[in-house]
Parts: C-alpha cells; sequence; structure tokens
C-alpha cells in the first residue's frame, strides 16, 4: 500500500497475477493511492488484516481512503477516481480458482459501502500485470511481459 | 513429437547436479528420512554448509542466538530448504540465468520453482496422503527446468504465442512452443530428468504438470498437486514470464485434491509469506519484497 502527492513521484506494483491493484487519485487534492488486494474477504484470517489490511478487498478500501485522508483529500464519493487493474483469470467451474474474478467484484461491493464505484478498470483475461501510477498526469500504465504496455 | 536433434546437444551438455543435492532428493524421498541424514549431507559439503548456516542466521529467519551448528540449522530451516539451497548452487545455469525466450529476467525461474515447492507442498496436505508433502516440494523446484534448455531455440517467438493465445486461439503456451520448437519445455524437462537420472516421481511431474491427467496412475496425484502449485504461484504474480498465466487448469483436480475455497485462500497467503521469508534470507530484501 502507498500514496503520494509528492510531484514526480509514481507509485508501482509488480506481477499483480490474480491479485487486484485499487488506484485512487484526488484531482483536488492532487494525490493519489494504490494497494495491492491478493484475497477477496479479510475473514479468512482477521489477525492477518489488522497488520495488513491492504491484502483483502473489504479492509483495503477504508484503509487506502485512510491514506489519501492523510494526505489532505477528503474527496470521499463521486469527486474520487477510482481505477482497477489486474485480476487475471483461471477458468475454474469449481470457482475455487477463480480468485482474480471474486477480488475484482469483492473490491466493487466493498467501494460501493462508500458511494464510489470504478471510472475505469483493465481486469480478467490471462494477463499478469504491473503498473504504476503518475501523480502529476494520473496516468495509469500497465505492462506485462510478452505484451507492448498500454495505458488506461 | 520428437526433440529436435540441436536440442537434444544442449540437454547433453546440462551440467549434473552435484552429489549433495542428489542425495538429499533420495533422502526427501524417503518419508522416514531423519534431520540427522540430513545434517549428514550438508557437513560433507563446505560450500553448502556455508549457504545454510548463512540462511538461517539471516535477519529473516529472526533467531535471537547464532547458529554455528549444520544441525541445529537443519533443524530450524528443514529438509526442504536445505534440498532447495543445493539445487540452487549446483544448477544455478539452470535456475539464475535470463530466459530471454520468456521475457523473463535472472532469476525469476528461480523464484517462480521456488513458489510453485512452497504451494505444492501445501496443496499435497489436502491429497488423503497419496501425494507426498516433501516429494511435492522437490517436485516443485524442478517442474521448469525444460525452460532453460527451451528459452533460447525459442528465440522471439513468445511475443507471436501471447499474441495469438490472447486472441483465445492457441490453447495455451505449451501448444505455443511445440508449434514454434516442435517440442516444448515439459518434454525437454523431461530430458533433462533423464540425463540428470531423477527418480521416476519427479520425472513424471516434470513431464506431465501441465497434462496431470496422463501421469501414471501411482504418481497422478502428485502431479496434480504441483500443477496447482503452479497456478497458485502464478496467481500470486510469481511466474516465469510471457507465459505466466497462459496455460489450463485441468478441471479434474478435484478427484485428487479435496481443497475448498477457503482453504485454497489459506494457502495463498501462507505460501506468500513462507516464499518471501526464504527469499529474503536467500538473497536479503528486495524492493519488491518491501
Amino acid at each position: 500500500m502507498g500514496a503520494t502527492r509528492t510531484p514526480g513521484q509514481e507509485l508501482r506494483t509488480l506481477a499483480l497475477g490474480s491479485c487486484v491493484a485499487l488506484i485512487m487519485m484526488d484531482p483536488k487534492a492532487r494525490c493519489i493511492a494504490m494497494v495491492h488486494v491478493v484475497l477477496p474477504e479479510s475473514s479468512i484470517d482477521p489477525a492477518r488484516s489488522q497488520k495488513k489490511p491492504g491484502h483483502f478487498a473489504d479492509t483495503a478500501v477504508p484503509a487506502l481512503l485512510g491514506e489519501m485522508k492523510k494526505l489532505g483529500s477528503d474527496n470521499v464519493g463521486k469527486g474520487m477516481i477510482i481505477k482497477l487493474v489486474g485480476g487475471a483469470n483461471v477458468m475454474d467451474p469449481n470457482n475455487t480458482f477463480n480468485i482474480g474474478k471474486r477480488n475484482a467484484l469483492a473490491i466493487k461491493k466493498a467501494l460501493w459501502k462508500f458511494g464510489m464505484g470504478p471510472r475505469a478498470e483493465d481486469i480478467g483475461g490471462r494477463i499478469s500485470r504491473s503498473v504504476s501510477v503518475d501523480v502529476d498526469t494520473g496516468k495509469v500504465k500497465i505492462t506485462s511481459p510478452g505484451r507492448d504496455g498500454w495505458e488506461l | 513429437m520428437a526433440i529436435p536433434p540441436d536440442i537434444k546437444d544442449s540437454i547433453a551438455k546440462v551440467k549434473p547436479l552435484s552429489q549433495s543435492a542428489v542425495r538429499l532428493m533420495s533422502i526427501m524421498a524417503d518419508p522416514d528420512h531423519t534431520v540427522a541424514q540430513i545434517a549428514a549431507v550438508v557437513e560433507s559439503d563446505p560450500i553448502l554448509t556455508g549457504n545454510v548456516l548463512r540462511v538461517v542466521n539471516s535477519p529473516a529467519f529472526g533467531l535471537r542466538a547464532k547458529i554455528s551448528t549444520v544441525a541445529r540449522a537443519v533443524s530450524y530451516t528443514g529438509g526442504n530448504m536445505v534440498v532447495g539451497l543445493a539445487l540452487h548452487l549446483c544448477a544455478s545455469g539452470i535456475f539464475n540465468n535470463p530466459l530471454d525466450g520468456y521475457e523473463s529476467q535472472r532469476g525469476s525461474l528461480w523464484r517462480h520453482c521456488l513458489f510453485t515447492a512452497i504451494a505444492s507442498r501445501e496443496i499435497a496436505r489436502f491429497s488423503g496422503g497419496k501425494a507426498d508433502p516433501e516429494v511435492a516440494y522437490t517436485a516443485g523446484l524442478l517442474h521448469d527446468i525444460g525452460k532453460a534448455v527451451m528459452s533460447a531455440p525459442l528465440g522471439d517467438s513468445a511475443r507471436k504465442i501471447v499474441a495469438i493465445a490472447d486472441k483465445g486461439e492457441m490453447r495455451d503456451f505449451v501448444a505455443g512452443e511445440a508449434k514454434a520448437v516442435g517440442t516444448d519445455h515439459p518434454e525437454v524437462g523431461e530430458a533433462i530428468a533423464m540425463h540428470w537420472s531423477l527418480p521416476g516421481p519427479l520425472r513424471e511431474v516434470i513431464r506431465h504438470h501441465h497434462a496431470p491427467s496422463k501421469a501414471k496412475e501411482e504418481y497422478r496425484t502428485l502431479v496434480y498437486a504441483v500443477h496447482l502449485g503452479d497456478f497458485i504461484a502464478m496467481m500470486s504474480g510469481t511466474g516465469t514470464g510471457a507465459d505466466t498465466m497462459l496455460y489450463l487448469l485441468d478441471h479434474d483436480y478435484r478427484n485428487f485434491i479435496d481443497v475448498s475455497a477457503a482453504e485454497l485462500e489459506k494457502v495463498i497467503l501462507d505460501a506468500g509469506q513462507e516464499y518471501q521469508q526464504v527469499v529474503e534470507s536467500m538473497f536479503g530484501s528486495e524492493e519488491e519484497m518491501q
């Protein structure tokens, strides 16, 4: 989990696999934050969610809002720009291995509680993504080995 | 499929494993092995001894007192980690070279194999005793050795394979390898396993980890365990390179491995944590570990 409002900086997260990067940007306070969500629900390991709230979708959303608030963003609601990246999928009819899909859904559910939703998303597929966010431009750049990079 | 002659030549040139690695693998394959047996092998190998002591005394292990004897060190690291260190030392040409054919950086194959090993061992615990967790670990370490030799003949084919697979016109990366090179990393891996005289169960895993239903019946559960461990590593962001996620999950896994969604999530968390600890104890903390 990281956040910044220092001009010239960027936040990066490597090789997401079925994990999802939740990105928040507040154009008014000019700050950004990103967290690497591993699993949908903290109930699987409440002790770990205390130490690493960013690991779980339901605890990651309030934790990331807290990081944004520390940087002066009080923009909870429609003013916050939210993007989701990652959540690569494994096709599994048993639904056991579909963690990428469940991660993305759980983040959206947690965002709805705050009246928010993603403005853009690049999720799913059989693609392991790395992502960087630029604090000055708000540009979200995605790379993946074997492919040309793209922007969201 | 037959392996093309130039690739056969490369396989013949793969350096043999160290005696320590071979002996450790055979000790670990015996479910009744003892720490003393492992320690005896380590003690006879000064370089391995140095590595085991360095790792157990690294900050990542978090032990307060300095450990100076091999027997105590092995009791802390466990046999799995010793096998990993022995393989990493003697087969560093396999594990650590950048694999340009997979657009994979130096050390990525080792990291992928290490994560797969840990996850496979945890998954084997859900096999009702049919797959030995310790053997699953060693098999996970070795499952992708074929990629080290496949990288050069693949050349710049990975980009084309990925582009076709992304359009949904290629079953998986293994099929892409076969089309581009005339063989694939499981087949090449099996040939390296024969070159190294690896035991039967390890060879079966290397040969069939992307098609576990084709494995010999007696080893099939073990192969399914590593098949799933491989997916867990890729899902956790620790794949090899361009091929990451471009494989098919065999849905019949549930006939061999009885793991629920919640149990799988625990495996992902625990394996991720152990993987970080091992990587930090071997290499120190790194940017991506923070």
